[in-house]
């Protein structure tokens, strides 16, 4: 039987990668397990910031992991790591569900699910060194421009409810947003 | 070939973030699917979203969701290999096989509900059904070579991208995964490249108002 490790140490990007890998060789119900210790409380965390409740977040989390055990062989290590990965499917998952309040099934046309089309030689490298770089850059984001990260990922606001949100001009926020992609485009560049 | 007109920036980031309309988050794929340039953008601008995930503080789940989503996996097969959609139907439609891949299974279901209009001369369009778009349309249109689209404005705003061949307005010439975008304040008049079909998605905002004669032809029209 499965134990619960709601406690288990972070996991770095290879063994997650691995662990997905270990689902789509061969339906690895450990790997799932441990990959989901890893990442069905931050998409709780991350669905609440959107506005779910806890209830409908676990629910949600539990259809983004459903996805992954279906989906596990889509999943391409050379071109995004697990988490970015897992964040598009959830993305578009929270667009269906919350947006529209019912439960199609799994939508084939997710593009997150798509074989992936083909990525320049050179974009697919060095995606690991580029995701530590972002890390880094994040972290070190003036607050005002990280403000507006956090209201457009984690709660889902278009640049014009931003707007709204903050009292600043369209242009303002749109400015914002740029200054903060343009240093995160920056620390992202030697690996692109 | 890469596109030389792209989408905006703005976009690629509000799509990154999720907060598009989902019929101008087909465009942005579409666009995304054709062009690798912005392709590689909206990755790095989605790697922020997962670095945004990784960072977040987590809330713990319930006691046992865990038991719960292995009893869920339980009853499922091994997973299986993913596949491209292939075996649809498309009733030799010439525009289906210039479709990327993105839009095939819209086009699919749609074109149970929706027939080929021809609008003018060597022009026809086909609705495709987009979630929540409630004000706007979402078209594919396919002008044959040499033929056009009527000098019209617009009430609102329309985003198209070429899919397959190209047109030309006064504003330049649009190939495969341009985007242009138009607004109220101008009009144009695109013409398709001769020989080979032009198929373009458009999106708009309004219906699209033709001026002069041809508006009481589209209003009859029903486009």
């Amino acid at each position: 039987m499965t134990k619960t490790i709601e406690s288990a140490l972070p996991l770095d990007r290879e063994t997650l990668a691995d662990l997905v890998e270990a689902i789509a060789e061969r339906g690895d119900r450990a790997a799932f397990a441990r990959l989901f210790a890893h990442l069905a409380p931050r998409l709780k965390a991350f669905l609440m910031r959107l506005g779910a409740s806890a209830g409908t977040a676990e629910e949600l989390v539990q259809d983004v992991m459903l996805t992954i055990w279906r989906k596990a062989a889509s999943f391409d290590r050379r071109q995004s790591s697990v988490t970015t990965w897992t964040y598009t499917i959830a993305r578009n998952r929270r667009i269906d569900l919350i947006r529209r309040e019912t439960r199609p099934d799994l939508d084939p046309e997710e593009p997150a699910l798509q074989p992936s089309a083909p990525v320049a030689a050179d974009t697919v490298l060095e995606v690991e060194r580029r995701d530590a770089a972002l890390r880094m850059a994040i972290a070190e984001l003036p607050e005002e421009q990280a403000d507006l990260l956090r209201l457009a990922y984690y709660e889902g606001k278009s640049h014009s409810e931003i707007a709204d949100i903050r009292n600043l001009p369209l242009g303002t926020v749109k400015s914002r947003m740029r200054l903060a992609f343009n240093r995160l485009r920056r620390a992202m560049e030697p690996f692109q | 070939m890469t596109p030389s007109h792209h989408v905006p920036f703005d976009l690629l980031m509000e799509r990154a973030a999720g907060t598009l309309s989902p019929a101008m988050a087909l465009f942005v794929d579409t666009h995304v699917a054709l062009c690798p340039l912005c392709r590689g953008q909206l990755r790095a601008l989605e790697a922020v979203g997962g670095e945004m995930l990784e960072r977040i503080a987590p809330v713990a789940m319930s006691a046992g969701a865990l038991d719960r989503m292995m009893a869920l996996i339980g009853a499922e097969a091994q997973p299986r290999p993913i596949m491209a959609a292939t075996g649809m139907d498309f009733d030799g439609d010439p525009a289906f096989t210039r479709l990327p891949s993105v839009l095939r299974p819209v086009w699919a279901r749609s074109r149970p509900r929706h027939d080929w209009r021809k609008v003018f001369s060597g022009v026809s369009m086909m609705d495709l059904d987009v979630p929540e778009n409630h004000d706007g349309k979402v078209l594919l249109t396919v002008i044959e070579g040499d033929k056009g689209i009527p000098r019209h404005s617009h009430r609102g705003r329309e985003a198209i991208i070429v899919l397959s061949g190209a047109f030309q307005d006064e504003f330049g010439r649009f190939g495969k995964g341009d985007v242009c975008f138009c607004d109220g304040a101008m009009t144009h008049k695109p013409v398709a490249e001769p020989g080979e079909i032009c198929v373009a998605l458009a999106v708009l905002e309004l219906p699209v108002q033709l001026t002069g004669v041809l508006g009481f032809v589209q209003r009859v029209l029903g486009h």
